[in-house]
């Protein structure tokens, strides 16, 4: 990244900020992963070990299952 | 979002260190650097910090460990390291970097992605231990059962931690180099052997600790192993974050060995080594 400042788009809201690098064999590093950029990633590659559990899905689900019984 | 009910009065006790915290910047030795110098004068010490911190990320992020995603990540400019392979580089070595964001209003987004379902709060950097005042304001204004997550370098000191104690929920922490030589010539840090295990143990005593290490390319026997090593000997069944997604960022090719990826063979052998020490691996 070589932008130092938060960037905030002329409708006021912030943009999110992810990294990505993109190796000559098809693997995909990444940074800073937003839930939006992580369902993208899912969708290029559904397989993929680190992005599966990432997922907007995958967490809510997760996150549910370890809330405490009311 | 997890009520752990541990500390029930943390906003309270935040607040109350935040005057001494201030004061103790006129002496800066929150890092193990040690530099002394006086932060509320202008002075700068290694870290080129001043007395109050900038923002370059404020957002919800799931590239973390999987028991604490989804967390707002607060991610403060700055750090008290100069490693070569920085993945936030610009920012880490750039106190200057983002944009001045008042503690109060990111506590109030961070309530509000509670609210949406995040389950932590991550302070990290940079080094977010550097802006320790700053650090306490944000602990003060966040509500006592919000599960709290300190990412550090491991590399801050006595001081720091006693200003820290009982904060967070959770300390997730660097162990980079297995070596002296290689936190030398990598990162420019005397003495990191003996600061960050110093660090280390004293988080496992405190509160829940995972220890991250990023594999770097051809250094999986001078760092990885000795790390494995000692924390499957000192730390037995702390949680262990071995990662080997490194990508030469930064000024990463200053180092001949750190201008690519982690090849498959070290990978693999980093992972053997973690199960000849029967660590206890988490994603």
């Amino acid at each position: 990244m070589t932008d130092t400042e938060l960037k905030q788009p002329p409708d006021g809201k912030r943009a999110l900020v992810s990294e990505i690098l993109i190796l000559p064999d098809g693997r995909v590093l990444g940074h800073s992963l937003t839930r939006a950029f992580t369902q993208l990633l899912s969708e290029l590659n559904p397989d993929d070990p680190q992005i599966r559990p990432r997922t907007p899905e995958a967490v809510a689900s997760d996150t549910t299952a370890q809330e405490p019984a009311a | 979002m997890i009520r752990s009910g541990r500390w029930e009065r943390r906003s309270a006790v935040a607040a109350g260190r935040i005057a001494a915290a201030r004061a103790a910047l006129a002496d800066c030795r929150f890092c193990a650097h040690d530099c002394g110098v006086n932060r509320l004068a202008g002075e700068v010490g290694v870290c080129r910090a001043g007395a109050g911190p900038r923002v370059h990320l404020a957002q919800v992020e799931v590239a973390d460990e999987l028991e604490l995603i989804p967390t707002f990540a607060i991610a403060l400019s700055g750090c008290d390291l100069r490693c070569d392979f920085c993945i936030t580089g610009a920012q880490s070595w750039n106190p200057l970097a983002g944009e001045i964001i008042p503690a109060a209003e990111l506590a109030t987004r961070a309530e509000a992605a509670l609210a949406g379902g995040a389950r932590t709060v991550m302070l990290l950097g940079g080094e977010p231990t550097i802006h320790l005042p700053f650090l306490l304001e944000v602990v003060a204004a966040l509500p006592d059962e919000a599960k709290l997550v300190l990412k550090t370098n491991a590399h801050g000191s006595v001081v720091s931690r006693a200003f820290l104690h009982g904060l967070f929920d959770v300390w997730c922490a660097d162990y980079k180099f297995g070596n002296d030589a290689c936190a030398e010539r990598l990162a420019r840090v005397p003495n990191y052997t003996e600061t960050v295990r110093e660090n280390l143990l004293w988080a496992a005593r405190q509160s829940d600790l995972i220890v991250r290490h990023l594999v770097m390319p051809g250094h999986v026997a001078c760092c990885w192993a000795p790390v494995a090593e000692w924390l499957a000997l000192h730390l037995p069944g702390v949680k262990v974050n071995l990662r080997s997604g490194f990508w030469p960022a930064w000024q990463a090719r200053r180092h001949p060995e750190l201008r690519g990826t982690v090849p498959d063979g070290e990978a693999a052998r980093a992972r053997e080594i973690a199960a000849e020490w029967d660590l206890n691996l988490v994603v």
